[in-house]
């Protein structure tokens, strides 16, 4: 067995020797037909792949890429389930759980390696950021199918839809809630939780203690905080500043609100209600920050409710923690919905098959109690699974009724095709991050970041078309 | 006369062909596993390709675009800033550190095995380590530098341009300096120490016995590792990437990781690649210099 | 090499000898300090390790993090995968380029300076723009998600290091002993792996050693290249252990404490070949 494999191997390598030395020329003439070459190559093994697995009546084969999240028990269930399907169907599906770091690079590697998973995770950004060559099919009709038989909250099925068409299957949200220290609230004499983002300042205000080392508000602004970018934006969004028009024309210099709101966080950074090493946190540096005791607020996802409970030494903080709806604005109250789901992609060979996957993982039976087990992780997205008591139980409430709310995405309210590709391709700069950091660190004010922003965004507009 | 010649030739020629069948099996790797990536790469950054998409031709675009790009002439200025102060470290204590070890004392095979530890501990996990000492959420760093009594509160080193740069440039010279220290180290283990004992009689000091002695022996290993280091720490990207990821606001953003971002993250790929290929006459000239400096005596002569 | 001279001489420390030991000192500190940190962590449990003062040492000494490492994850299996690649690459590193070392360092041939050349252009490209189209020759060869694929492309990084390095060790070896080999009835072949190999062992042994580290904690090529749990690398193991907003800190510091084991045991046993070497060495003289 393992002699036959080297021999392979050598066997492989001879050819590929052969066929350099036979396109040995030099140029791009010659590069380009090797690329070519490759590509048909790929297509003709696909085919003969295909052909080879029907007529020897051996098993179809697919692959799924599962994003690793932050519950064990959810990325065990979801992998059992793939396998239920499996023996189900006589399929043969390899999944794979792949933490979110890795995802981009392995599945850009795969794309041009010309085996791109048949199914994988996705969301919106992630899936625009591909934009001209989005690699997942249009799945509306699936979509408008599992729609009409379970009911999807409004706000995923919206805010899913691009330009009329659904490039993923919407298969769960997340949430941002409140975590309140309402012991230190207490002891300056504050009793109603703040609603208001106002009122988050006034409080953080109030209750920051720099002496000892203690801050009013944990967000951080670090260059790779993914996080917190969509939290500030929900702020800008929540006080009337937005980023792009409905046509997609860029918004951020409109009446100066946005250079204004961030002048407004710098002096708030310089008063000191922020650490002021939040200008250097990741992702997790807010729930760290909230976990030590530095900050009285946090808004976050529920992954920091579910340390602070589960964790015994985390006790303390959080009996002393009041779980609240994530502040609104004096204009609105958007919420940033956070649907994730499944695409299929256009190299799968089986995308029938892929799609037969996709409906058994958003069966309802198996898909609600799942759900509930793991809740209050990740919010269902369908009116069928909220009716369960779990479901109204105080932080599952709060999780469920924002992602029902829910109506904000990235370059909400851009509304075209491309100007949502722009949004997105603009997000994975982290870009409300940077102007805050910027103007926090005193690298530029309100007005010079959200200048930068404009040519960078512009710079993106002129990719796309 | 005409005999010598065409025995000289006959000799020539048998060299020529004993050298190559030497050669033969690296020449065969490189070839086969290397030749394709390498002529992809440089043909993609001549293209407009997108993760995904096709490679149109657009000749020189990816390349005028760049250098007019703030972000990317930053970059450059990063890496020559981490690259210079990295390898100048490195260098330096890596020199000490092998002549500190060329001494006999107990226990020194132990010493020898803790000190290449730095450079055998997996990039990822020293990196981790290092964001986790300088880490502002309960860092040891500025626990320790506060007990002892050398700053008043906390650095956020993450921070500050300075302080990232200082942080990414520490942890380089912490995972490369073993490198030069061994390489240095096995050369000067060649050295006789008759050498040292006849100069020791003529009186002569350290400095001297360094300047005269031990340096001219070790001057080609530390070339050659200062330069393949350089080739190195200038292509760096996976320490820097998830230090810093080239933060605060693009102060430690060196080349690869800005072509990384823009071939990975904005999924401009020829873009991305067009970033490292320029790069490549830079890289070229080293290596030039390296082969100058290392081979000298090429002229058939022996 | 001045202890010894003293030894012979008298117990006198010279200016030299205090540096170097003040020096070791302070390179040791360095060195360890990390690592020290890495084996503490490793030893708390998730809240100690968030506490807001950190404990120079553990206060309740947990091994939960290696029970979970070793026994809950597909750790040690990335460990023996990461082990084969590495004593292969490393292997047949020296192998290939020993020779071409030798040549590069011995023979003038005509095109040598070239060749040099090229070998190090594989360098011209970072592993961050190379992993794509390596991706692509892997998969083309059906060798994707199997170790034989980094197998295949590790040598990419090792070889060119590996053969330059070895110049100078080479190079170094006096030509006459050669030379008095082929007088002896040695072929050229011969000599340069009876007589030279055997002087340039400290090199050689060293040389290895750089290559097998090299390999050990690759990253980015492992990623994309390997997608199954049994062909995992320790590398993506730890990796895989990052994710939530909350990096579990003891876990992967245990494993990389795990990590540095091998490479101690293969440091520590070479070190025996690098004294044996420079015993050798010195016959020369």
């Amino acid at each position: 067995m393992r002699k036959r494999k080297w021999m392979r191997t050598l066997a492989a390598a001879a050819a590929v020797l052969l066929s350099l030395s036979a396109c040995s020329g030099s140029g791009q003439e010659t590069e380009a037909a090797a690329g070519a070459d490759t590509s048909a190559a790929a297509a003709a093994e696909d085919t003969t792949k295909a052909e080879e697995a029907t007529e020897s009546g051996e098993k179809k084969t697919l692959t799924i890429w599962v994003e690793k999240l932050f519950s064990d028990e959810v990325n065990a269930a979801t992998e059992e389930r793939v396998q239920q399907f499996a023996e189900e169907t006589g399929i043969e599906v390899k999944c794979e759980i792949i933490n979110s770091t890795d995802f981009v690079p392995r599945l850009n590697a795969a794309i041009e390696g010309g085996n791109a998973p048949d199914v994988t995770y996705t969301d919106t950004t992630r899936t625009m950021n591909y934009y001209p060559n989005i690699p997942y099919l249009d799945v509306s009709d699936l979509v408008d199918e599992i729609h009409e038989e379970r009911g999807y909250f409004e706000s995923m099925y919206t805010s899913t839809q691009i330009d009329g068409v659904h490039y993923y299957v919407p298969y769960c949200s997340s949430a941002v809630i409140m975590y309140v220290r309402k012991d230190v609230l207490e002891e300056h004499g504050i009793t109603d939780m703040p609603q208001t983002w106002d009122e988050v300042v006034e409080v953080a205000r109030q209750v920051t203690d720099p002496e000892n080392d203690f801050y009013g508000l944990a967000m951080g602004c670090g260059d790779n905080d993914d996080d917190d970018d969509n939290t500030w934006r929900q702020w800008m969004w929540n006080e009337g500043a937005y980023m792009y028009n409905e046509d997609g024309t860029i918004a951020i210099t409109d009446g100066n609100l946005w250079a204004q709101q961030l002048d407004m966080i710098g002096g708030l950074y310089e008063e000191g209600i922020y650490p002021p090493d939040c200008t250097t946190w990741d992702a997790g540096g807010n729930n760290t920050a909230y976990i030590q005791g530095r900050a009285a607020i946090c808004i976050n996802g529920p992954s920091l409710y579910v340390s602070l409970r589960d964790d015994e030494e985390n006790k303390e903080i959080f009996e002393n923690t009041a779980i609240v709806a994530a502040p609104v604005g004096t204009e609105n109250g958007i919420y940033m919905n956070y649907p994730r789901g499944y695409g299929i992609t256009k190299t799968s060979l089986y995308p029938e098959d892929a799609a037969d996957l996709i409906r058994y993982l958003l069966d309802a039976d198996w898909y609600n109690e799942c759900f509930e087990i793991t809740a209050p992780f990740l919010s269902p997205c369908f009116e069928d699974s909220v009716v369960s008591d779990v479901w109204d139980e105080e932080v599952n409430a709060l999780i469920v009724d924002y992602a029902r709310n829910a109506s904000g995405y990235y370059g909400y309210p851009v509304n075209t095709l491309e100007g949502r590709a722009v949004a997105s391709k603009h997000f994975f700069t982290y870009p409300a991050c940077r102007m805050v950091n910027q103007v926090m660190t005193g690298t530029a004010t309100g007005e010079e970041a959200v200048e930068e922003a404009v040519r960078d965004i512009e710079d993106i507009q002129d990719t796309v078309h | 006369m005409e005999r010598t010649d065409r025995k000289r030739r006959g000799i020539r020629a048998a060299e020529n062909r004993f050298a190559w069948t030497l050669n033969i099996p690296l020449v065969l790797y490189l070839v086969c596993v290397l030749m394709f990536p390498m002529l992809w790469g440089i043909y993609i950054s001549f293209t407009n390709k997108t993760i995904g998409g096709t490679a149109e031709f657009i000749g020189l675009r990816n390349y005028t675009r760049l250098l007019t790009d703030r972000e990317y002439l930053n970059s450059i200025v990063n890496t020559l800033k981490f690259t210079f102060f990295a390898i100048l470290f490195k260098a330096l204590f890596g020199t000490m550190m092998a002549l500190a070890l060329n001494t006999e004392f107990k226990g020194r095979n132990l010493v020898r095995a803790i000190l290449m530890v730095p450079w055998t501990l997996p990039n990822i996990v020293a990196v981790y380590n290092w964001k986790w000492i300088f880490n502002t959420n309960g860092g040891v760093a500025n626990y320790l530098l506060r007990t002892l009594g050398l700053i008043e509160s906390d650095l956020i080193w993450f921070g500050y341009a300075g302080l990232a740069m200082f942080t990414i440039i520490l942890t380089n010279v912490w995972r490369g300096t073993p490198f030069f220290g061994m390489s240095v180290l096995a050369k000067l283990q060649t050295i006789s120490s008759d050498y040292y004992e006849a100069a020791q009689i003529d009186g002569a000091n350290i400095w001297h016995r360094f300047r005269y002695i031990t340096f001219p022996e070790i001057r080609d290993v530390l070339l050659l590792t200062t330069l393949m280091s350089t080739i190195w720490t200038l292509n760096e990207f996976e320490s820097v990437w998830l230090l810093t990821g080239g933060g605060p606001n693009g102060s430690t953003q060196v080349m690869n990781v800005f072509s990384y971002r823009t071939a990975m993250m904005q999924m401009m790929l020829g873009r991305g690649i067009a970033v490292a290929v320029i790069a490549i006459p830079f890289l070229m000239l080293i290596i030039s210099y390296l082969v100058k400096r290392m081979l000298p005596d090429d002229g058939g002569e022996r | 090499m001045e202890e010894a001279r003293n030894l012979k001489k008298k117990k006198k420390i010279s200016a030299g000898q205090v540096i170097s030991r003040i020096w070791i000192v302070v390179m040791l500190t360095a060195a360890i300090f990390p690592i020290y940190w890495m084996l503490n962590t490793s030893l708390k449990s998730q809240g100690e390790i968030y506490a807001r003062i950190p404990t120079m040492i553990p206060q309740n000494i947990t091994l939960e993090a290696y029970e979970y490492l070793l026994l809950e994850t597909n750790f040690v299996s990335g460990l023996r995968n990461s082990l084969i690649i590495s004593v292969f690459v490393s292997l047949f590193s020296i192998l290939v380029a020993y020779p071409a070392a030798y040549s590069i360092a011995r023979v003038r041939f005509k095109g040598r300076k070239f060749f040099s050349k090229v070998v190090l252009f594989t360098y011209l490209l970072p592993t961050s723009v190379l992993y794509i189209p390596l991706y692509m020759f892997v998969s083309s060869l059906k060798l994707s998600n199997n170790i034989l694929g980094l197998m295949l492309i590790y040598p990419t990084f090792t070889l060119p290091y590996v053969a330059w390095i070895l110049i100078p060790h080479i190079a170094s070896i006096p030509l006459e002993l050669e030379e008095a080999a082929k007088v002896d009835g040695c072929t050229r072949f011969g000599a340069m792996y009876r007589i030279v190999f055997p002087l340039a062992l400290p090199g050689i042994v060293s040389t290895t050693i750089f290559a097998f580290a090299m390999c050990w904690g690759e990253y980015l090529y492992a990623l994309v290249n390997i997608s199954s749990r049994e062909m995992q690398t320790f590398p993506l193991v730890l990796s895989a252990l990052i994710y939530g907003d909350m990096p579990p800190w003891n876990e992967l510091m245990a494993g990389a404490i795990l990590a540095c084991i091998p490479i101690l045991i293969v440091y520590m046993i070479s070190n025996s070949a690098l004294v044996g070497g420079k015993m050798a060495g010195g016959v020369k003289q």
